[in-house]
């Protein structure tokens, strides 16, 4: 299944727009970027390790050589991509129960549109604007971007107390190690494949 | 919230019945006419939802898989219908569920019927499904035994103590006393309000220091742990029956795990895929939302002998973080399938040959 | 800048697919099967590339026609969409391409319109850059590591929870000396590899430094 790679999920989506509606939509994105609470649940979310959207003018695809025809479209297109975990039904889910107010604000302009709850409309659309990857490379196939959060904390708790422990008492030692597994208890979950369709 | 029509609905649907025994008669199913005959006579005694004056002495219920469906002469757009993981069965979806492999063949009971917030998958017509739930059916051997020799080998070297350890791995002290209310010992008080004792969050204790975040009841039912006021967690609900068989052995004498011991689980919901077969697949056999990545549940995850499980801990002698490696097998599944319940009104449907799918 | 989000750079290349009917197999389907055939782990041409988290190659056919009343639309060419996510900045992963994965570029863009090859490298950066979109809203998750740093973290929490579980109710001098030991081997032991190795995936992460 090439959208998947280890723990990680590659969807494409495209939507056509008005041309009108594309400068509202940049508009919007331009809030996003400066106001951050959408940034926020999605960090909270904790499953998306990179994401992105792309507006294309109907004008605006790349015209390389005399030989390749114009473009001739009625429309500009948003495209989509995103690299999360879990599988496809758990993320569109998830965007429906608690993201739906921002999605709903991005997609909106999308010609047919139909909202992100109820959710079973709202993922029947998503079947007919995504399309599928052809090549996916995955640099830590075994690690969700929560293994990742949580393995920089570890690392740094651990690189702290190298340092710090250099000189101790056995006994001291105990002391700093007590606190560090206390710190990185939280932290230790093990990686390796996921669950089917994932 | 809806108005629920409790005479419609079987009552093992609404409600656990608290009594000290069960039998689960798993039946095969003769040809139409018969089957329709037997089941307009057990219409009369099945037992509903209604409220009872006195509690009757036993009572009577049913439900089918959708092979025992087929027996009725349903029409096939009916069959047709029902949601896709009904329709294959528990066997035919056993990869999703951690890739177990049933050993026993025989027949399970399982139905589920709830409510969402939208209407799930349900077969046509829809009064056939109505007041109808899906309950899935398992049946999990217990190898007690291995259990408890576990817990008395890594109890000597927790320092809270073998009983704080047991009650780290499920959420719960033996008596039921929840972790998070009463982090340091059992409390009865707790126990006897049954209201008191399921209303907690973990809000207060991220970190797990109370109720380790990879315990049993917190990955099942993370409350208000994945944050979002719930919003990811109350559409994966379900409601718990079952009973345990086999004999029981107490503490300290010896227990041999071949024999027959374990729970009968059952769990209904109104959509066994988006509901069971996710807490099962994503949050027992693996840990990713409960961020303990690849680790899985320590009572019902397919350990093989390897996999850890982290409880997390504080410089309190009495509450050290510790690690636990190399779990066995504590439960096996022995076997189980999808069931559907049906209401009464379906029940006399089926049993008078009166479906149309249109 | 939009394409960037703290040290990490999104990417979004749209190459045209040179259409030619003239040949038996068309470009698109040249390049479906090269890419279908690309090893997607350790050996992949981005495990050389290697300040790359995610990447993607998509042959895209069409636009989508969502339905009435939205009107039917429709390409005029097959377009390559290459989308990454790496450290660092644009040219010098550019220039890399071009000088690391040579035969990799090759294989994939000389289906697509205009691709200069990749000898001069300034003349591949400026094809790339005519074929660059813009990204509206980049969202990544960390953005303020390295993929070095990144491997590296995550060698270091497989090590050290294998410690600890390894470990329990060891204490005093015993501990002090065994945990020496065991960061001395951790600091020497061998980097996990970029794209994992598919071939040999097992249950659990192999411990790296055992």
């Amino acid at each position: 299944m090439t959208n998947i790679n280890g723990k990680a999920y590659a969807m494409n989506a495209i939507t056509p727009m008005k041309s009108w509606k594309t400068p509202i939509l940049k508009a919007f994105f331009f809030i996003l970027g400066v106001v951050k609470p959408l940034q926020k649940d999605l960090k909270n979310l904790s499953f998306i390790h990179f994401a992105r959207w792309v507006s294309v003018g109907r004008n605006s695809f790349p015209h390389l050589s005399e030989q390749q025809p114009r473009e001739d479209l009625k429309y500009d297109y948003l495209l989509f991509f995103s690299n999360f975990n879990g599988t496809w039904n758990q993320y569109i889910d998830a965007f429906s129960s608690v993201l739906y107010k921002g999605l709903d604000a991005v997609w909106i302009w999308s010609e047919k549109y139909p909202g992100s709850r109820p959710v079973t409309s709202f993922k029947r659309y998503i079947s007919l604007v995504q399309f599928d990857t052809d090549y996916y490379y995955n640099v830590y196939p075994h690690s969700a971007t929560n293994d990742v959060k949580a393995a920089l904390r570890v690392h740094d708790a651990l690189t702290a107390f190298a340092r710090n422990s250099q000189s101790l008492s056995p006994a001291e030692f105990g002391n700093a190690w007590l606190e560090l597994k206390a710190t990185v208890a939280p932290d230790l979950g093990s990686t390796g494949i996921a669950p089917e369709g994932t | 919230m809806s108005k629920i029509d409790v005479s419609d609905i079987q009552g093992f649907a609404l409600k656990g019945y608290n009594f000290p025994y069960a039998r689960y008669l798993l039946l095969q199913l003769g040809e139409p006419e018969a089957a329709r005959a037997w089941l307009r006579e057990l219409l009369t005694v099945v037992t509903t939802g209604e409220r009872w004056d006195i509690k009757p002495a036993t009572t009577v219920n049913i439900a089918f898989t959708h092979k025992g469906f087929t027996q009725f002469d349903l029409p096939l757009a009916t069959l047709l219908s029902f949601p896709l993981e009904f329709q294959q069965g528990m066997k035919a979806r056993r990869q999703i569920l951690g890739g177990w492999e049933p050993l026993a063949t025989g027949e399970f009971l399982l139905g589920y019927a709830d409510e969402a917030g939208e209407l799930p998958v349900a077969p046509i017509p829809w009064l056939l499904g109505r007041n109808g739930t899906f309950m899935v059916y398992r049946k999990l051997h217990q190898n007690v035994g291995a259990f408890r020799n576990y817990l008395a080998a890594k109890g000597a070297q927790y320092s809270g103590g073998k009983e704080k350890l047991a009650a780290k791995f499920v959420g719960r002290w033996r008596d039921g006393t929840p972790l998070e209310l009463s982090p340091d010992q059992p409390d009865p008080a707790i126990v006897a309000n049954n209201q008191k004792n399921t209303d907690f969050t973990y809000g207060a204790d991220p970190g797990g220091l109370r109720c380790p975040v990879g315990a049993h009841i917190r990955r099942v039912n993370p409350r208000d742990a994945s944050g979002f006021n719930g919003g990811l967690v109350n559409r994966r609900r379900i409601m718990r029956r079952g009973l345990p068989y086999g004999e029981y052995v107490p503490e300290g004498q010896p227990v041999n795990d071949r024999d027959e011991r374990g729970i009968v689980f059952m769990a209904l919901n109104a959509s066994i895929f988006r509901q069971f077969e996710f807490v099962q697949q994503q949050w027992i056999e693996y840990g990713n939302d409960a961020r303990q990545g690849n680790d899985k549940d320590f009572l019902l995850g397919n350990h093989g002998g390897q996999g850890r499980f982290v409880i997390q801990g504080d410089t309190n002698p009495e509450n050290p973080p510790f690690l636990c490696g190399s779990l066995p097998n504590f439960v096996e599944l022995r076997g189980g399938d999808y069931f559907f319940i049906p209401s009464l009104t379906a029940l006399a449907m089926i049993a008078t040959q009166n479906v149309d799918p249109r | 800048m939009s394409n960037v989000s703290g040290k990490t750079y999104g990417l979004t290349i749209l190459s045209p697919i040179i259409e030619d009917n003239r040949l038996d197999i068309c470009h698109s389907m040249q390049l479906r099967w090269y890419l279908s055939q690309l090893p997607r782990d350790c050996r992949s041409p981005f495990a050389q590339l290697s300040s790359t988290y995610l990447a993607r190659l998509v042959v895209m056919d069409d636009v989508v026609f969502v339905g009435h009343p939205a009107a039917e639309d429709h390409l005029k060419s097959r377009y390559l969409i290459f989308e990454t996510n790496f450290d660092g900045d644009l040219d010098t992963y550019l220039q890399r391409m071009a000088t690391e994965t040579k035969e990799f570029v090759e294989a994939v863009w000389k289906h697509c319109v205009g691709f200069p090859g990749t000898n001069d490298v300034g003349a591949f950066i400026a094809y790339m850059k005519k074929c660059q979109l813009n990204t509206t809203f980049f969202f990544a998750d960390v953005n303020d590591q390295t993929v070095e740093s990144t491997l590296t973290a995550l060698k270091t929490q497989a090590a050290l929870a294998h410690f600890m579980e390894k470990h329990e109710g060891v204490a005093g001098a015993e501990l002090q000396r065994a945990f020496g030991e065991f960061y001395q081997r951790l600091s020497k032991s061998p980097a996990l590899p970029r794209g994992g190795n598919q071939s040999r995936d097992i249950r659990q992460e192999k411990i790296p430094h055992e």
